[in-house]
């Protein structure tokens, strides 16, 4: 298993060489929104009464939740050209195990997600300051779980949707509705009371509270342990739907 | 080699294949002959491990293809070319069966050697480095059948192979394939161009509604099933007072006689030698033959609209009296 996941991901990887829209998607353009954004997103934590969280203490896990969300949408994507250059059924053929050919396809977006939040993290003490209490093992450590979670939904999408056009569509929604209903965009505060329950089920939300914390030096071990079991969770079922609906061969 | 017992694949209503029974030997090329919708590539997804049957076994090299202790074990035995060629675009075609080498378990050295065997084997030295989306149609075809053998599989199998390959390419793909049946491997080949089957001296499955309608040598076939008979065309309407004189003979039309050959008895001359005072009066005469292709329509209950006959003998053109011949 931990070869055949070898061998796609580093597959995975020569393909990503011949395309550089995972980079610009992940890392730039969030890098310019957080850029451009973050004094209005402090601005109205302000006047929410949230005067003591930094700017970049809000407007880094907003764009991570954003744009970290869109990882899924390489996993799903890197799933549904397989089925379109007609190699899925190959890979199903020759690979020992399906696990190792899933593990294989998760690995390079998850780390691409996880180097996306460190370099936001990195712009935004650059550029406005304000994580002198930075918790950044605490932040390495969430980072890698929302990454795990967010790619292993997007096997699931891989799974529904089998165009690219349907399957971009639903990714793009869901990275909205994880960011809106995370309150790192907007104070939870001002949502309509409805998303105040949506806000648990989403792992936005519990990426937001971790990360919010670890950046301001904040987390506490209860917090930590909640936020990283939801997501956890969310992941093993995602990651257990994909395997019974993805597993088309015997292994 | 492989054992199919009864299978029964549905999907929903439609029912794909019904109650298939099909043994293949080792060292053998069994070419499947089939209309569209016959379930050919059903049951190549079947026996390469893509789906499930509903009912009935599956036996590969004595291992249960239904038991997922099998699987892995499976894998190493078979190797499969959809009918769509998969390959990587963007990757070059070292690469592309490099990774497919590694895939299947072999070291890097291993895949290696392989690699570069069979990119001689298959004219692709050349193209090495080349990505794949720059190949053209048969020399992908290539690539994609290269990548089916990488690990010498014991059971190959070739759904419509050389599908958009030229001549040269299909002669190409064609001798391999008879090289890698003579190493021993089992090859299962659909195809619906049946000059392949007759290039291949495959032995022929004939599927039809989701069965076997036929499995034989091609010999076997046509031997079972050829007609072998003549046609004689009159330039008058005269068949009919001329059947008496040759044994087994009916008359098809006005102007046409068939002449069944049993045991061989009739030959050309001793027709011509037959018809006496009748002969100037012959157009031609035609030996009725069954192709591969006639065969395969007589027995999937199709309709040819070729004629299945070939001209023996034909006269020159003979100006006809007003009046018949008195002697008639």
């Amino acid at each position: 298993m931990i070869m055949t996941a070898l061998h796609v991901f580093i597959n995975e990887l020569r393909i990503m060489r011949h395309d550089a829209s995972p980079f610009v998607i992940l890392f730039i353009m969030p890098s310019l929104a957080l850029i451009l954004l973050t004094p209005a997103l402090g601005a109205i934590a302000r006047e929410y009464g949230q005067a003591s969280v930094t700017d970049s203490a809000l407007s880094v896990p907003a764009m991570t939740v954003m744009f970290g969300s869109l990882g899924a949408a390489f996993v799903s994507f890197s799933i549904v050209r397989e089925r379109d250059w007609a190699c899925w059924s190959r890979l199903l053929t020759s690979a020992h195990s399906t696990v190792g050919i899933i593990g294989g396809k998760l690995l390079p977006p998850m780390g691409l997600v996880i180097i996306q939040q460190v370099l936001l993290v990195i712009i935004g003490a650059a550029v406005y300051g304000g994580l002198g209490e930075l918790q950044a093992g605490a932040y390495i450590v969430g980072a890698s779980f929302f990454a795990i979670t967010i790619t292993a939904f997007g096997l699931v999408v891989a799974d529904m949707f089998s165009s690219l056009q349907k399957m971009n569509a639903v990714i793009h929604i869901g990275a909205l509705l994880f960011a809106s209903t995370s309150g790192a965009f907007i104070p939870i505060e001002s949502l309509p009371f409805y998303v105040k329950y949506l806000l648990y089920i989403s792992p936005g939300y519990w990426l937001v509270v971790y990360q919010k914390n670890a950046l301001l030096g904040t987390l506490t071990l209860p917090t930590a342990s909640i936020s990283l079991s939801i997501l956890s969770l969310q992941a093993f079922v995602f990651l257990a739907y994909a395997r019974a609906r993805l597993n088309c061969i015997n292994t | 080699m492989l054992n199919i017992q009864q299978v029964t694949k549905r999907f929903g209503e439609i029912s794909a294949l019904n109650a298939l029974t099909l043994h293949i030997q080792e060292n053998q090329i069994s070419a499947i002959l089939a209309k569209n919708g016959a379930g050919k590539s059903t049951l190549m997804s079947l026996i390469a491990g893509l789906s499930q049957p509903c009912s009935g076994s599956i036996e590969i090299n004595g291992l249960n293809r239904l038991d997922k202790k099998n699987t892995l074990e499976l894998k190493k035995h078979i190797g499969f070319a959809a009918q769509n060629t998969g390959l990587y675009p963007m990757l070059s075609v070292h690469q592309n069966v490099y990774f497919f080498a590694k895939l299947h378990g072999l070291t890097h050295q291993q895949a290696k050697i392989r690699v570069e065997q069979l990119l001689k084997q298959f004219e692709l030295t050349e193209l090495t480095h080349r990505p794949c989306q720059t190949l053209s149609g048969g020399q992908k075809r290539r690539v994609h059948l290269a990548i089916a053998v990488v690990h010498r599989p014991k059971l190959l199998l070739l759904d419509e192979p050389t599908l958009g390959a030229d001549i040269y390419a299909r002669e190409a793909i064609l001798n391999v394939v008879k090289d890698i049946a003579k190493q021993g491997t089992a090859v299962i080949y659909t195809t619906h161009y049946l000059n392949e089957i007759e290039n291949l001296n495959a032995h022929i499955i004939i599927m039809d509604k989701g069965r076997v309608l036929h499995q034989a040598s091609q010999r076997e076939l046509q031997e079972k099933h050829n007609e072998n008979a003549f046609y004689v065309d009159f330039t008058l309407p005269i068949a009919e007072k001329v059947a008496h004189i040759l044994a087994h003979s009916t008359v098809v039309a006005a102007q046409r006689l068939h002449v069944k050959n049993h045991n061989n008895a009739h030959t050309i001359e001793h027709i011509v030698h037959a018809m006496g005072d009748f002969l100037p009066h012959i157009q031609q005469i035609k030996r009725h033959e069954s192709s591969l292709e006639n065969l395969f329509f007589t027995l999937t209950d199709s309709h040819s609209t070729a004629q299945p006959e070939t001209v023996l003998v034909k006269t020159k053109p003979v100006m006809h009296p007003k009046k018949e011949p008195s002697l008639l």
